[in-house]
């Protein structure tokens, strides 16, 4: 055949398939009178078509085994082909020994390369093979013939859910059936720590007298685990994840390639009863790919359109096990099937005739009976109706305090009679003092007055003084007054495990802050808890009441991560609670232990939270347009007292007009100014954050969030990088180009480069990474590595990186011409920091000051120094040094300041009132944020 | 997982192609040659035949890993697809290829078992009758071989290719068919003694 003579067939080929399939001899006929050979060529193609076109060419090649009839596996004689199931196929055997039919699995090849491989094989399968449970295929016997493994099994006759589902929907109380059978073979298994992981219609047989077993368990496992020899294999779970399961019945987790759970198989286990129920798939789209994104982001058609029969409850079961986050699932096949059998015999009409039988069994039964029954019915009330009662209406909250600004972090004395807290903006280190409430109705009562930044208020266990954090170093107050006085150097957060005993965090080196225990003496020392990370740091704990556990709050650089449940006994390192996606500030836990509760932030807003000892059940206490902050658990009457409140901040412009409000947004705020301003270059638009993203600024001059561009002109503005949680950016000289620095969902900073017009997508400029300063011919960076974070400097289309300072630094800014450098690098053996500025080439190091920030402006005229970051003390001020040579250090003594005040007696130095600022092009412009929090306690009734 | 640090090169290659430098192809091809390689090599050896994804997850998860997650030019995608189609090809050929000569004089039947056996949920296909039946075709249709490579190999949908391919969906969808029942028939003539 020749190109021409194809499309001549093709064309014909097109007009016959249009044609209803009785005509279609008839036109071909017709259409090729005169030409015989393309009658013949055109039948042909029509007689290769098959029941399963529609399937052809949809699916790449197997990697098979192929066994004979009459092959001898062991003492199992093969007898016939069954067929192919998820792992290999399966033949019918005869077990000679014992006179009885058996199925073997012969399974891929490939499962058992090399030895290590197949031990792990016979390893993982006999973990199966040990589960006995009538709702679970029984293995007889694992082996390997010839190299290739293969399992012998019950020969059951039936046929798998698949098959029936292909017929009709299930009827509600069939299903139910099936799924309360399916969910006691899972919670078997996973009480064994056994997950499925690959569960689907096709690994569910239903027998002929009507009993279902799961297939193929434990077995997905092993083809996702990668061989320790093999290079080509990807370092983590994520590829292979993707790749492996079945997508329709895959759980968010899995398609994500993030470890998956026992909650996993009850996702699947829900898309199943689903199916069942409805006739449909759960998440069914024309391609795999988008099978997946729905899977991630859309919620299965409603019950009320496909299978209006169907229970209420029921629908509540089958949407609780479909919850994305597997937090908010069932957290047991156990607990999901007595929520089925519950269900299942509230409506089974069968029930009366078992009463009445009752009466002949024992008293025990009867009384067992009984009790099951409350059970029952507590758990459904329990899984079906209290999340209704939570949150907490707004109503029930008891106001406490009436401050016109802002109090946060309560904390209540051990008899329960009173409240410290902090009267102050902030809600991690805020300057502020302490203050004492007698409850109920007692005047709020100030127990200092310095200036310093204060955090974490905690009663001493004879309620007699309040311990709190001045960074980084725990001070202490009497409660009936007196002098605040230092009382344990490098020791923040700290609480009293007992009247003997303390915990709280130090610093081990730079910004690394660990968890530890010791007595008062601080000679017996244990660490608890050390955050992997070089940056990472505890900075509030709580041990449980059976003093087991510890809810350890830390922050990585300078963003909040989840809370972390750890053994008090420092054994291991740990989970993280709460939900998946939510930073945590501060926590408790119920007098009971059962509960923890959680400061977490899972979207835009601050809520109180709580999840069931150890990963239970998760839970929002509190919702609404108000942020809580701030947990105190009350020892004796079941409430918690929590601060209540409204924080809004915008972005102000300073210049010779005076100052003006540029912004609407209510957490509008400036990124991190030290290594770009927020003016463009021209002047004429500004760049600032808005907080939509679950971020949280650790001080109001530091934002956190997406990007706006400003028309300073016509004040219009527009989110230029949604979706990006941006901490600090620097615009390209020429004024094309952005780097900024966002921040990732697991915490991990990224610098990326991307265009100001948009007219190319952003681009990861370095993984790892922050603080990006653009010069004329690099971009200058801090990287972060497990060691720490170190200066580098990379061209702007990714070449050549280098570092080029060997300090490990905890904050870099850069000069606008990349010359010098302003680190901030710990002092040893302190819980200090010092600001120097590096002339980097030439190896000259200048001291400033203890805990300052320095910056230059872009324009490279200014050097702007400020309070540090954690030491920052009311009416902070900013001095802003006009330089005589542009992008050159301010001239200092040799060992630099004592104090960042005697700033001011240089000459050329201008002082402003307030924190960090954001320079504009001429030294009288800048943008600055202005706060207003409203912000009291408040106690909040639990049920 | 951070993103491969090619990304951003792959990322502004395909900018560079789209926008009609097809000298980029060049650079451009080892790159994702290399990485579907990587992940054919440790996912073939692990495959199942019941699942549908296959070589287009495995194609989705390639230009994933290339290209980065939050690249969302749909415009790059089908590029990239293009490109990878081809590759995924010649990836599976020789894999199958040699899995074909190691296990040769085992009596292996050269069509997969379950397509033989007619079990009507296999949709197996013997990759290497394709790959000479898509030669043939190439030879008479250059087009309807990029269509079933996009469809089959990269696992684009009808909309997909005919972005790809900037013809109409009507189209590929016509082409799709026939050359469907015509690889059909080639295979089963070739595969038949």
């Amino acid at each position: 055949m020749n190109p021409e003579r194809w499309q001549q067939v093709k064309e014909l080929l097109d007009r016959v398939l249009q044609k209803d399939p009785a005509e279609r001899s008839a036109f071909v006929d017709q259409a090729c009178l005169t030409d015989p050979s393309l009658k013949r060529e055109v039948e042909s193609l029509l007689a290769s078509r098959s029941g399963h076109e529609e399937d052809f060419l949809k699916s790449a090649p197997p990697d098979r085994v192929w066994v004979a009839n009459g092959t001898w596996f062991g003492s199992y004689e093969i007898v016939s082909l069954i067929g192919a199931g998820g792992m290999g196929e399966v033949y019918r055997a005869r077990d000679e020994r014992l006179g009885r039919d058996v199925a073997v699995k012969v399974l891929p090849s490939s499962l058992a390369q090399g030895p290590e491989q197949l031990r792990r094989f016979e390893q993982e399968a006999r973990a199966a093979a040990a589960l006995n449970h009538p709702n679970i295929l029984t293995i007889h016997q694992i082996g390997t013939h010839d190299g290739v493994p293969y399992l012998v099994m019950e020969f059951l006759e039936g046929s798998t859910l698949r098959e029936q589902l292909i017929k009709r929907p299930m009827q509600p109380c069939r299903a139910v059936d099936c799924a309360v059978q399916i969910a006691r073979g899972l919670a078997a298994a996973h009480d064994k720590g056994i997950v499925h992981r690959d569960l689907k219609p096709e690994n569910l047989f239903v027998t002929k007298d009507g009993r279902v077993k799961i297939l193929d368990f434990g077995l997905a496992k092993l083809t996702q685990k990668q061989g320790p020899s093999d290079p080509a294999a990807p370092t983590v779970g994520t590829e292979s994840g993707i790749v492996m399961g079945t997508v329709g019945y895959m759980s968010p987790e899995q398609v994500r390639g993030q470890e998956a759970d026992q909650r996993a198989d009850i996702f699947a286990f829900g898309a199943i009863l689903y199916e069942a129920l409805t006739g449909e798939r759960a998440f069914r789209k024309p391609t795999s790919i988008e099978t997946m994104g729905a899977i991630l982001n859309e919620d299965p058609p409603s019950f009320s359109v496909l299978a209006p029969a169907v229970p209420v409850a029921l629908r509540k079961i089958v949407q609780r096990c479909l919850e994305k986050a597997p937090e908010r699932r069932f957290q047991s096949a156990s607990d999901l099937a007595f929520a089925l059998e519950a269900l299942s015999e509230a409506g089974s009409s069968s029930s009366a005739p078992r009463i009445s039988k009752s009466k002949k069994l024992s008293r025990i039964w009867t009384y067992a009976a009984i009790s099951a029954a409350v059970v029952v019915a507590t758990v459904l009330v329990t899984f079906l109706h209290d999340r209704s009662s939570l949150p907490v209406p707004v109503t029930e909250w008891e106001q406490l305090t009436d401050f016109a600004d802002s109090v946060t972090q309560p904390a209540f004395s051990p008899d329960g009679r009173m409240l410290a807290f902090l009267r102050g903006n902030d809600t991690f280190t805020t300057p502020g003092q302490v203050y004492v409430k007698l409850l109920p109705h007692g005047n709020p009562v100030r127990l200092t007055d310095d200036s310093t930044s204060k955090m974490s208020p905690v009663f001493s266990p004879d309620g007699a003084n309040i311990a709190y954090t001045v960074p980084w170093d725990t001070w202490s107050v009497p409660v009936l007054g007196g002098q605040a006085r230092l009382w344990l150097p490098n020791a923040s957060g700290l609480t009293w495990l007992d009247a003997d005993n303390l915990m709280f965090s130090q610093i081990s080196s730079g910004n690394h802050m660990e968890l530890v225990r010791s007595d008062l003496s601080r000679a017996h020392r244990q660490t608890i808890y050390t955050p992997q990370s070089s940056i990472g740091m505890v900075h509030r704990s709580y041990l449980s009441p059976d003093r087991k556990w510890v809810i350890a709050v830390e922050m990585t650089g300078n963003l909040w991560q989840r809370c972390r449940l750890v053994p008090f006994d420092g054994s291991t390192p740990g989970t993280p609670i709460g939900p998946g996606d939510a930073i945590c500030t501060a926590a408790a836990w119920s007098p009971d232990g059962k509960w923890m509760y959680l400061n977490t932030n899972s979207g835009r807003a601050f809520h109180i939270w709580r999840q069931q000892f150890p990963n239970g059940r998760i839970e929002q206490v509190t919702s609404g347009p108000t942020e809580e902050e701030g947990i105190a658990v009350s020892p004796e009457t079941g409430s918690i007292v929590t601060a209540v409140g409204i924080r809004r901040t915008s972005v102000w412009l300073h210049d010779s007009h005076g100052d003006r409000t540029l912004t609407s947004e209510g957490s509008a705020a400036l990124a991190d100014p030290r290594n770009g301003s927020p003016f463009s270059r021209d002047g004429k638009k500004l760049y600032y954050l808005v907080r939509r993203t679950p971020g949280r600024e650790v001080r109001s001059d530091l934002g956190v969030g997406e990007l706006w561009e400003l028309e300073l002109q016509s004040g219009a503005s527009q989110a230029i990088m949604p979706g990006f949680t941006i901490s600090n950016f620097s615009l390209s000289p020429d004024g094309s180009d952005i780097a900024f620095s966002a921040v990732g969902d697991d915490g991990t900073p990224t610098v990326w480069v991307a265009s100001l017009d948009r007219s190319s997508s952003p681009r990861v400029l370095e993984p790892s990474a922050t603080s990006p300063r653009f010069t004329p011919d690099f971009v200058y960076y801090l990287r972060r590595t497990s060691a720490g974070a170190y200066v580098h400097r990379v061209h702007r289309d990714g070449s050549g990186d280098e570092q080029i300072w060997h300090e490990k630094i905890l904050a870099l800014a850069t000069s606008p011409d990349g010359r010098y450098l302003a680190v901030t690098l710990p002092i040893e053996g302190r819980s200090e920091w010092m600001l120097e500025i590096v002339d980097w080439a030439r190896r000259r190091v200048q001291p400033v000051c203890k805990d300052a920030i320095g910056y230059w402006s872009d324009d490279g005229r200014s050097f702007i120094a400020t309070g540090g970051t954690g030491k920052r003390n009311t009416g902070a001020l900013t001095y802003l040094i006009s330089l005589a040579v542009a992008n050159s250090p301010p001239e200092l003594p040799p060992n630099g300041l004592s104090n960042l005040s005697q700033l001011a007696s240089l000459k050329n130095v201008r002082t402003i009132a307030g924190g960090i600022i954001g320079h504009g092009g001429t030294p009288d412009t800048y943008a600055f944020v202005k706060e207003t929090v409203q912000r009291n306690l408040y106690r909040i009734p639990l049920r | 997982m951070s993103a491969p640090t090619s990304s951003h090169q792959v990322t502004e290659l395909l900018a560079r192609w789209r926008d009609g430098d097809f000298g980029v192809l060049d650079s451009l091809v080892p790159l994702v040659y290399a990485e579907l390689r990587k992940l054919a090599r440790s996912y073939l050896r692990r495959e199942r035949p019941d699942h549908t994804l296959q070589s287009a997850a495995l194609v989705h998860e390639a230009y994933v890993r290339l290209a980065g997650k939050s690249s969302p030019d749909l415009e790059n995608r089908t590029h990239f697809f293009g490109v990878a189609a081809r590759l995924m090809r010649e990836i599976l050929v020789e894999h199958a290829r040699s899995r074909a000569a190691a296990k040769r004089g085992d009596g292996l039947p050269r069509l997969a078992l379950n397509e033989a056996l007619s079990i009507p949920q296999q949709r197996n296909v013997d990759v290497i009758l394709l790959d000479d039946a898509l030669r043939r075709l190439a030879a008479l249709d250059e087009r309807q071989c990029r269509i079933v490579e996009l469809r089959f190999f990269a696992g684009l949908s009808i909309e997909e290719t005919s972005e790809a391919l900037e013809i109409s969906a009507a189209t590929v969808s016509r082409e799709w068919t026939t050359a469907r029942l015509w690889l059909r028939r080639e295979i089963a003539r070739t595969s038949t003694p």
